[in-house]
């Protein structure tokens, strides 16, 4: 268990640190804990999510029944805006501490919004995909890049092993592309 | 950027009267500020529609402590969001620069107004502006402007100064932080609010990149200050923050909790950041910016702990 800093050298020496621990293979992105999590108009207080594990949430959805919007916990940020599916999005591109997604009713369908989490002393890059075109919108799923300030591939999801993710670029680009399938196939674009 | 640029930069957002900016405030500002000021407005009204949009959506009371700013709230408490971003607004408005000329100074500036406020406002040439005057009291107008010499001000240069504001603008009481040393020099203090929360207080940074560039003058000010020296953080309090950030567990706080004086922090930290100048300025800049998002993690980790003690203790205790 890493010691708290508590000298300028041992702040220097925990910077170099991942130099180290990229040493050691190990997946680059990870999935988020949540899927397919509804976000009823009328919850009270938001719907809550961590997207990163680190029992910090990151961001809640509220609505008030006139619109829906993203606000950030925890230090993260969001991007100003949906992001494109296949974009390379880094942290530095979730510029704000909200965002609206959409009025009530309105025109959103799905889309993927671009996010900064903070665990510890660094920041990473993550995205989270909504559907809004179902009965009750949905938080689908997401996705958060491991290594500290590299950029997340927006709707790359890893595959569930080691040696999946050897041969996995093909299965990968596969699921990507029945994910790409199934937006085509949804009326409409995103906000 | 440099390690001297962003000292610079700190030093840069006092707010000053200038020789050379006297003749264009005359003769440029003054005789246009019906239409200066009126960009001003178009501009903050851009940066309230987007904040507005928010803010709508939020329909909760508020429940905000006094220097934390809720978006339920704007603009109250948002002075420093809404300067940053007319400023961005102005720089690309080719109307405001051609009404202001090219000799005009405008600068992002942080002073400690009337005593009693942390205000981050605009110099232009020599004219204090606000384009967030209503972000204490909404009964304010939006914009305000003065000539510097009639403004009750003074520049963020001593601990002591924002100490004293700091207490009234948060409404806290401020302890010597001599539990977290390596903070020090960023976060002399602990703040304890009405709450009964304690938080790690600082300053924006900016008497830290100020010190780095002074050998910490301000940092020795305040540990020669025997009023500040004898008045240790209340034992409720100590115990909470040894409780919680004893042990040194990076994952659970990220500053080693080692209890020290005004003596060890004078002999064994200061010096440590001292010796950063003398060790070029890359290697020098990369450690400032590890502190810095160190030390905000830190304050927000903190905040996120919660650290009260039961209300009987509290009362007793500031």
């Amino acid at each position: 268990m890493k010691n708290s800093i508590g000298s300028l050298a041992a702040l220097a020496a925990f910077a170099a640190a991942p130099a180290v621990l990229q040493a050691v293979p190990e997946p680059a992105i990870q999935a988020a804990a949540f899927s397919n999590v509804e976000l009823p108009y009328s919850t009270p207080g938001g719907v809550h999510f961590d997207i990163d594990g680190d029992s910090f949430n990151d961001f809640y959805v509220y609505s008030n029944g006139y619109s829906v919007v993203i606000y950030t916990e925890n230090g993260a940020r969001v991007s100003d805006g949906t992001v494109a599916f296949g974009d390379s999005f880094a942290p530095g591109g979730a510029t704000t501490t909200g965002t609206y997604i959409d009025s009530i009713p309105g025109t959103f369908t799905t889309g993927y919004y671009g996010f900064s989490v903070i665990t510890g002393a660094n920041t990473y890059a993550a995205w989270v995909y909504f559907d809004f075109t179902g009965d009750t919108p949905l938080a689908v799923n997401g996705a958060w890049e491991t290594q500290a300030g590299a950029s997340i591939m927006v709707g790359a999801i890893p595959e569930p092993s080691a040696a999946a993710a050897i041969v996995g670029a093909s299965a990968l680009l596969g699921a990507l592309f029945q994910r790409r399938r199934r937006s085509a196939n949804v009326a409409g674009s995103a906000s | 950027m440099t390690l001297v640029r962003a000292i610079e930069s700190a030093r840069a957002q006092d707010m000053r009267e200038r020789r050379d900016q006297e003749a264009p405030t005359v003769r440029r500002l003054l005789p246009h500020m019906a239409a200066i000021v009126e960009r001003l407005h178009f501009h903050r009204a851009a940066v309230d529609g987007v904040f507005f949009a928010k803010r709508d959506a939020k329909r909760r009371a508020s429940t905000a402590t006094a220097g934390e700013a809720g978006l339920a709230d704007y603009p109250l408490g948002f002075c420093g969001a809404i300067r940053d971003q007319v400023v961005e607004r102005l720089i690309a408005d080719p109307q405001f620069r051609e009404l202001i000329g090219p000799d005009v100074v405008l600068k992002k500036v942080f002073i400690l107004l009337k005593g009693v406020y942390f205000q981050n406002a605009l110099q232009l040439g020599n004219l204090y502006v606000d384009v967030a005057n209503d972000t204490v009291s909404l009964d304010k107008p939006k914009i305000e402007w003065l000539r510097i010499a009639e403004v009750d001000y003074e520049n963020a240069d001593s601990w002591a100064a924002v100490a004293a504001v700091g207490r009234k603008y948060y409404e806290v009481e401020l302890y010597p932080n001599f539990l977290f040393p390596l903070a020090f020099p960023s976060a002399p203090y602990f703040a304890i609010r009405a709450s009964g929360r304690i938080d790690l207080f600082q300053a924006q940074n900016v008497i830290f990149l100020k010190d780095l560039g002074d050998g910490f003058k301000r940092a020795h000010a305040l540990l020669d200050d025997s009023e500040f020296c004898a008045r240790p953080l209340p034992e409720p309090y100590r115990r909470l923050v040894e409780e919680a950030c004893g042990a040194n567990l990076h994952a659970a706080f990220p500053l080693e909790y080692a209890p020290t004086d005004a003596e060890g922090i004078r002999t064994q930290v200061l010096p440590q950041f001292a010796a950063l100048a003398k060790q070029g300025d890359a290697t020098a800049l990369a450690t400032v910016e590890h502190y810095t998002r160190l030390m905000q993690e830190a304050t927000l980790r903190l905040a996120r702990m919660n650290l009260r003690p039961p209300s009987d203790d509290a009362a007793a205790a500031v």
